[in-house]
């Protein structure tokens, strides 16, 4: 892409720039500073060393520098390199001595926009030179914040595009996983169904009950996939509500624990509540939360072997940040634990634990996405949740909300 | 009338084994399950099946481990593996000696006429 003077209307007649002149002698600077006013609008400034100019250059906001190239002290080569060093960023004209074209070539070579030679038609010529310089900066500018401007939008779409593609990845793996989990319960139905049918077995006789139960489970598990599906896809498009109110958590740990009792009980496990010491009210939708805890429950009575214990503790919880009053819901089992290994991906959606006798109970399957769902909720009421455990002991599964005040 | 031919399904799923041991024994075999990877081999030396489906994904026990151990001790029995990891490669399995490898969800008509073709009927 070529950027021209003329597309960004910057070739006009230099207008009230500032002009910093760097010339001991008074003749010369008188010379100049009547070519510059006579020809452009220009304003310009003195300065009779180039101590003196680099100080200038570096309060004020300059346009450009014209220098001299020999003056007491530092010449102007050695003020050109100052003006580098100290990153100031003005375009610079060199006025060199007839004969001298050695130092215009390094002065050009060190960055100095432009020079003039000192001989009798350079006063005439200067106004022509300055106008040039100043329209071959301004456009140089321009093609500079143009060029950066496209190098940090093509990073910023490269950067897009990356994680479109994890993006893409995610999904895919997603449905390929949604997909292994609809296959096995669904061919489970229809072997069931083929046996049946085939008249293999008989749906009056104890075998064929047996067999139509796997159905009946395979089919009930495809429901539980289902709505957790779509649980979660609400979750993740935040199209969730949480109808949040004042409610006692005593009482939807309770109802929690209730609904999940029959379960427990068939395994042999003891299901207790410690409730807390005071009332404790939270602000928070009691079904989504009651959601959570029989799912952590239902986990807990997964991986807990016949004749274990599952408490689900209620207690006062000051987050130290940011403080907030809060309740710390736990729910802790005696099972088979979970291995630091496996913890942090838990919460992982599709993530499980293989656990012993997976078939055994196929209504308690998990779809991988319960996890998810219970931490998304957990976050909609400005709660924490996390887990603690050690193999062969068991795991507690802990999450916070506010109090209501 | 000769004795039928035995078969034992190993596996910790415990609908796909009922499923396919209903399907199996319909076909006249006599089914044994075992859901521990662990006693494969010694259900193996005291049943003395005519065949063994395996399901690969055995917890605790890495399946190919169990297959060639079977493999070691009773060179000649027929061994069909099924599998629910979809990664996993016929062609090792086969090298194992498999006689027969399945995906799940396996079509359990499809794994009976392997057994037949394998060891012929269950009578």
């Amino acid at each position: 892409m070529t950027v021209t003077a003329v597309d960004l209307g910057i070739r006009k007649k230099p207008e009230g720039e500032k002009i910093l002149l760097i010339e001991d002698n008074p003749d010369h600077a008188y010379l100049v500073r009547k070519s510059i006013s006579e020809a452009l609008k220009s304003q310009v400034d003195m300065a009779g060393t180039g101590e003196e100019g680099i100080a200038k250059l570096k309060s004020g906001n300059y346009d450009l520098v014209i220098s001299d190239f020999n003056l007491p002290g530092m010449d102007g080569m050695e003020i050109l390199q100052m003006v580098k060093e100290f990153n100031i960023d003005v375009p610079f004209i060199m006025l060199t001595g007839q004969g001298d074209e050695k130092v215009a070539v390094s002065a050009m070579k060190l960055g100095a926009y432009n020079y003039v030679v000192k001989d009798d038609v350079c006063y005439t010529i200067l106004p022509r030179v300055i106008s040039e310089t100043l329209t071959k900066y301004r456009a140089d500018k321009e093609k500079e914040r143009f060029e950066r401007e496209i190098r940090e939008k093509s990073e910023a779409l490269e950067k897009a595009n990356q994680e479109l593609k994890k993006l893409d990845e995610l999904k895919s793996e997603f449905i390929s996983s949604v997909s292994h989990e609809f296959r096995n319960p669904l061919n489970s139905i229809r072997e069931s169904v083929e046996l049946v049918l085939d008249g293999v077995v008989n749906a009056n006789e104890e075998k064929g009950r047996r067999i139509l139960e796997i159905a009946k489970t395979s089919a009930e598990r495809l429901t539980i996939l289902v709505n957790d599906l779509l649980d979660f896809s609400k979750l993740e498009a935040g199209k969730m509500k949480m109808e949040k109110e004042p409610a006692d958590i005593k009482r939807i740990v309770q109802d929690a624990v209730d609904s999940m009792r029959p379960l427990a009980e068939k395994k042999r496990l003891k299901l207790e509540i410690v409730p807390p010491t005071e009332k404790i009210v939270v602000f928070a939708d009691p079904l989504r939360i009651i959601q959570v805890l029989t799912n952590l429950i239902s986990n807990a009575i997964k991986f807990t072997p016949e004749d274990g214990r599952i408490d689900v503790i209620a207690e006062p919880f000051d987050d130290p940040k940011p403080p907030v009053q809060k309740v710390k819901v736990s729910v802790k089992d005696t099972g088979i634990g979970i291995s630091l290994e496996n913890l942090s991906r838990i919460f992982e959606r599709f993530e499980q634990v293989k656990q012993p006798h997976r078939g055994k109970t196929p209504e308690l399957q998990g779809t991988g996405l319960g996890l998810s769902i219970c931490q998304e909720i957990v976050k909609l009421h400005q709660g924490n949740i996390w887990a603690e455990s050690e193999l062969g002991k068991g795991s507690t599964f802990i999450f916070t909300l506010p109090r209501y005040r | 009338m000769s004795e039928k031919k035995k078969i034992l399904i190993v596996d910790d799923e415990e609908d796909f084994a009922t499923l396919s041991a209903v399907r199996i024994e319909e076909a006249g075999y006599e089914v044994y399950t075992e859901s521990d990877g662990e006693k494969v081999l010694d259900r193996v030396r005291q049943i003395r099946p005519d065949l063994v489906v395996l399901d690969i994904m055995l917890l605790g026990v890495d399946g190919l481990t169990v297959l060639k151990k079977i493999k070691k001790e009773m060179k000649d029995l027929p061994v069909i593996v099924v599998t629910g990891k979809a990664i996993m490669m016929s062609e090792v399995f086969t090298m194992e000696g498999a006689a027969g490898f399945f995906k799940k969800p396996a079509d359990l008509k499809a794994l009976v006429k392997r057994i037949q073709e394998l060891i012929g009927n269950g009578h």
